[in-house]
């Protein structure tokens, strides 16, 4: 008859397996999550006749720390266009600011959470 | 709320109610604007939540305000009294149940409007945009 000790031993070891993939896990969701959110933002303001220069300078960039996994999406001003970008999403002193820069994000929101929950049912799976 | 662009307006102009102390120019600018002043824009409130019957339960008024001024410690002055108006607050508006005003980070700086020059300088008018949000119900 078990004390227990040798399944509590078992999980610790599936719990140690499923943190060291986690990471990397989330991250290649994220980075998901970032193209899409990138590629609705390049459409639509190829859309607008006066801000589609700018398109090409929609970019993301990692900015992983340990324990965080985070990306940073929009205009890049080094690129050609870049700095149109405050005025396509924010305006000016006297309005504009016609591109919504939440409207990607609410697209991405359904399917990132989707995603996620899915690599938890896998995690779950694991032990 | 299916006719309801009567209390969408109605909630807009609550919104629009708070801001008090300070000029404001409410969707656009006069050629010869008062400095320093803020620019309103708020939307019709959007479907923000529905119940399992699809019925809309919930509403999100999106609001824009953009202070310009003369200088940054200006900027900062009016941005200051408008974070005071709205920050928190829960208008009171007829057929509506409201949250509070909430900002929305925009990381947004004070920032030269190039494309502007204050009449008789060479100088232009500094500018920082906040963004806004209130949720509410409306009153079956």
């Amino acid at each position: 008859m078990s004390d227990g000790t040798e399944e509590l031993r078992a999980l610790a070891h599936d719990l140690g397996d499923i943190a060291d993939g986690a990471y990397d896990d989330v991250d290649k969701v994220l980075f998901k999550g970032a193209m899409n959110v990138k590629n609705e933002m390049i459409a639509d303001v190829s859309k607008s006749p006066h801000f589609k220069g700018m398109a090409g300078s929609i970019t993301f960039e990692h900015q992983n720390t340990r324990g965080v996994i985070k990306r940073v999406i929009g205009p890049d001003k080094s690129r050609r266009g870049g700095s149109l970008g405050n005025i396509y999403y924010f305006g000016t002193s006297r309005g504009g600011g016609s591109g919504d820069i939440e409207k990607p994000l609410r697209s991405e929101d359904p399917r990132l959470v989707s995603a996620l929950e899915a690599l938890t049912a896998k995690w779950a799976g694991q032990l | 709320m299916g006719g309801a662009a009567v209390t969408g307006d109605a909630l807009a102009a609550g919104f629009e109610a708070l801001l008090t102390g300070f000029t404001v120019y409410k969707d656009k600018v006069p050629s010869s604007p008062s400095f320093p002043y803020v620019l309103v824009l708020t939307n019709f409130p959007t479907v923000a939540e529905r119940s399992m019957a699809r019925t809309v339960s919930s509403r999100v008024l999106r609001s824009r305000t953009s202070v310009v001024g003369l200088t940054g410690a200006s900027v900062r002055i009016v941005a200051q009294k408008l974070t005071d108006a709205l920050e928190g607050k829960r208008p009171n508006v007829a057929g509506w149940v409201l949250g509070a005003i909430e900002s929305v980070p925009n990381e947004q700086p004070v920032q030269p409007d190039l494309d502007v020059t204050i009449p008789g300088t060479a100088e232009n008018p500094l500018y920082q945009p906040f963004d806004w949000i209130l949720t509410g119900s409306p009153i079956a």
